[in-house]
């Protein structure tokens, strides 16, 4: 584009203050530059770019500029000033924004499109409402029933625990705005999980939702307040395998005192389990000074990290379970380090390989449809299995020693 | 009972029974509809008395069980919670011997509590409600506890939310020095100032009557407006000119919220440094990558990160230096563990390194302060560092 193009460009631009900020860049003197920056990752990102951009522009009167797509523009800066704050973003958000000698690069900037103003906002969605939009959202499409399998070298696999949880993104579907508030979908989620749990003391419910009697214990996502507090008995009760484990979140299990819940909580026929521990936890955390007979851990290939390993080399693995596991490489890389309880995609599509191995029927169903009604919470979605009896235990019998 | 003791549970051991108990619901409902005859003997040793239930006693009755077995005319189920069940056709020699040889060793009412003999398909019902029992599901949900309490609801949180949009939070701050205190060296000598937002008092204003901890995500909502309010109130060049060096407990959101973002850019160059945000351990928790980012947003702005641990457990559980915090916080409460014990040495263990890296807060005794220093620490704060000062 000619001088004569882009001045064209220019005077041909809408009206408007984000056109009006660029005119203003193109006009000025040379040796300055302007800072373009792809669409930072969520909203606490975009926040802090705009805030640095805006500090780096503030000596020419600079201004940041949102488009359409998210991109970031400061419009003008000093040279220095802008390469420094360049450096400061990419390090801290991890993208490099380009700068762009002005008014060389102005063919480009005038290609940008719809840029405004950026404001730094904080959107809040309304809360009011939040619970008739849990509420009302029907179950089937929000749960999951999952298997937690024990899988060992030389050992049959078998089932540990059954999870039932509720599916965030099937969740978020129905919470509409609230949905991008992390409070307000977290508070809609322990709302359904604390509703589920009611349901579970009547038989038939519970069948309904587990296609029959629970063939292992139930792993659920509860919070700390739920956990119940169960009078002290004599020492020589021995107790009873959990039926129950609650999972509750990273945050409550910091809480003091937990540890000296655990037998209480096995007299009331409850294990306690930790939710919440990813790679990104695991990086803040000394996870063997949490309670809990079961840690969830939920794969994803940052696991392999050096110092994330290191956050687990003092905690006895058979602590863990594996979540989200949906390949090869999350059950090879829990195998070694001595994980022994697995979930995931990856666990329902084996637990369905080894069900139809068994079955009678498997003939004529594919496994995706073995998965899917495996996973089913009511019982529509298990349509077509003629072999509910091992559906509902989701491995079959081990043959007697 | 500590940590160690907690019986894990093992991935490798026996199984729990619950496959048992599954084969043998959907063993009644095939037998019931199939209007087959079967005799079912169950025995159930929980309803002994615990004598019965230790060796040698224990191995006896079992003894006396075992005979089923070895006949192939029954079925043997084990179920969770030590539960026997077996089945036969009629007209069930086997498991009339069984009865018998059990019955015999115990007190009639014991006998007529743990041992029965039912039919199928008439006593279906009674089966499966002892399935039900043995799997405990259904007592494990009603032992959940009861929720006491009234919870906010979304429309209560909006409602005070709007009511906190025009509100002064003055009233619901509290304020603190954070004072250096050596043995021996007289009065507290104060080195900044810490404010921090009561969640109980917000509450007793805007929701009065309600437990946040009943809804505890909603409870984190309502700080998060509050805390904005309270950052728009700093974030004004009047304000700045009499400020000196501050810490601002916030929560993840707060701390990269237009609000804070302004006072960053307000923040005087002659206090770099001098502008600490304690975020609680609970909330990094809750938002680890959140967290993370927050972090090291602060270190770029030159601004000090303290981590607030609630207790010794969350302290152990996050040690600061690994969350990447130079400072530690500490509540002083009852739950810290006493000078010279394994805990205090461990606990210690998670202070970060370095002089004055940590704050021993909720300081209303003198016996924290000699705790505190105990353990190392020289930098204090709460109700009696504050009278103390202003007698010294």
């Amino acid at each position: 584009m000619s001088q004569q193009d882009l001045a064209a460009a220019v005077a041909a631009a809408p009206p408007g203050p984000g056109p009006e900020a660029l005119r203003r860049a193109l006009r000025g003197p040379p040796g300055r530059v302007a800072l373009r920056l792809a669409a930072p990752d969520g909203p606490a990102r975009r926040r802090v770019a705009i805030a640095l951009l805006a500090e780096a522009g503030r000596s020419r009167v600079g201004v940041v500029l949102e488009t359409a797509t998210g991109e970031l523009l400061l419009t003008e800066a000093e040279a220095a000033a802008a390469r420094q704050a360049a450096e400061g973003i990419a390090a801290l958000i991890g993208l490099a924004p380009a700068v762009l000698p002005l008014p060389e690069a102005g063919p480009a900037l005038m290609d940008l499109p719809a840029p405004v103003p950026a404001v730094l906002r904080m959107d809040a969605p309304p809360a009011a409402g939040v619970e008739a939009l849990a509420d009302s959202a029907p179950w089937p499409a929000l749960l999951r029933r999952e298997e937690v399998l024990c899988i060992a070298p030389g050992v049959p696999r078998r089932l540990a625990l059954l999870r039932l949880r509720v599916v965030r993104e099937a969740l978020a579907a129905h919470l509409g705005a609230a949905a991008a508030d992390p409070d307000l979908a977290r508070h809609a989620r322990e709302r359904l999980n604390a509703r589920l749990l009611a349901a579970l003391a009547d038989p038939a419910a519970r069948d309904a939702l587990l296609g029959g009697a629970p063939p292992a214990p139930l792993l659920l996502d509860l919070p700390l307040a739920l956990l119940p507090d169960a009078p002290a008995m004599a020492a020589e009760e021995p107790a009873a395998a959990p039926a129950l484990f609650a999972a509750i979140p990273l945050a409550e299990a910091m809480a003091e005192g937990l540890a000296g819940r655990a037998a209480a909580l096995r007299r009331a026929g409850w294990g306690l389990a930790v939710r919440g521990l990813d790679a990104a936890a695991l990086a803040l955390l000394a996870p063997e000074a949490l309670p809990g007979e079961a840690l969830l851990l939920r794969w994803s290939p940052a696991l392999v990290a050096r110092g994330v390993m290191a956050a687990l080399r003092r905690l006895d693995p058979a602590r863990l379970v594996l979540t989200g596991c949906d390949g090869e490489a999350a059950l090879a890389w829990g195998l070694g380090l001595g994980i022994a309880r697995f979930a995931g995609p990856g666990i329902a599509a084996l637990a369905a390989a080894t069900r139809m191995a068994a079955c009678r029927h498997a003939a004529a169903c594919s496994r995706a449809a073995c998965v899917a009604r495996a996973a089913a919470v009511a019982a529509e979605g298990r349509v077509g299995c003629r072999d509910p009896g091992l559906l509902a235990a989701a491995l079959p019998p081990e043959a007697d020693p | 009972m500590n940590l160690a003791e907690v019986p894990v549970l093992d991935a490798l051991g026996p199984r729990v029974g619950a496959a048992g108990a599954v084969a043998l619901a959907s063993l009644v409902r095939e037998t019931v509809a199939a209007g087959v005859d079967r005799r079912v003997l169950l025995f159930r040793p929980a309803r002994l008395a615990p004598a019965r239930r230790r060796p040698p006693q224990a191995g006896l009755l079992r003894e006396a069980w075992e005979g089923l077995r070895r006949s192939s005319r029954t079925r043997v189920f084990e179920l969770p919670r030590g539960a026997l069940v077996a089945l036969e056709g009629p007209p069930a020699h086997h498991l009339a011997e069984a009865q018998a040889a059990i019955t015999a060793m115990l007190d009639p009412a014991e006998a007529a509590a743990a041992v029965t003999l039912l039919r199928l398909p008439e006593e279906a019902a009674a089966v499966l409600a002892a399935v039900e029992e043995a799997l405990g599901l259904a007592d494990a949900v009603r032992a959940a506890a009861p929720a006491a309490g009234r919870a906010p609801d979304g429309a209560a949180i909006a409602a005070a939310e709007r009511a906190l949009a025009s509100a002064d939070v003055t009233p619901f701050l509290r304020r603190r020095r954070v004072c250096r205190l050596l043995p021996g060296a007289g009065a507290p000598e104060p080195l900044w100032e810490d404010l921090r937002l009561s969640l109980a008092d917000l509450r007793d204003a805007l929701l009065p009557g309600c437990d946040l901890g009943l809804a505890p995500a909603l409870g984190r909502r309502l700080a998060r407006a509050a805390e904005r309010r309270l950052l728009a109130g700093l974030a004004r060049g009047e304000e700045m000119r009499e400020r000196g060096p501050l810490s601002l407990a916030l929560g993840i959101e707060a701390a990269t919220s237009p609000e804070f973002l302004r006072l960053d850019a307000l923040w005087p160059a002659a206090l770099r440094g001098a502008l600490s945000v304690a975020v609680a351990a609970e909330e990094a928790a809750t938002d680890p990558a959140g967290f993370a980012f927050v972090r090291d947003f602060l270190a770029a702005r030159g601004h000090r990160l303290i981590l607030d641990a609630a207790g010794p457990t969350a302290a152990r559980a996050m040690p600061a230096a690994r969350a990447g915090a130079a400072l530690l916080r500490l509540r002083w409460s009852a739950a810290l563990p006493p000078l010279g014990s394994p805990a205090a040495a461990a606990l210690r263990m998670a202070f970060p390194a370095g002089a004055e890296a940590v704050i021993l807060a909720g300081v209303d005794r003198p016996a924290a302060i000699a705790w505190g220093w105990e353990m190392g620490i020289t930098l204090f704060q709460g109700r009696l560092v504050e009278s103390r000062r202003a007698a010294g």
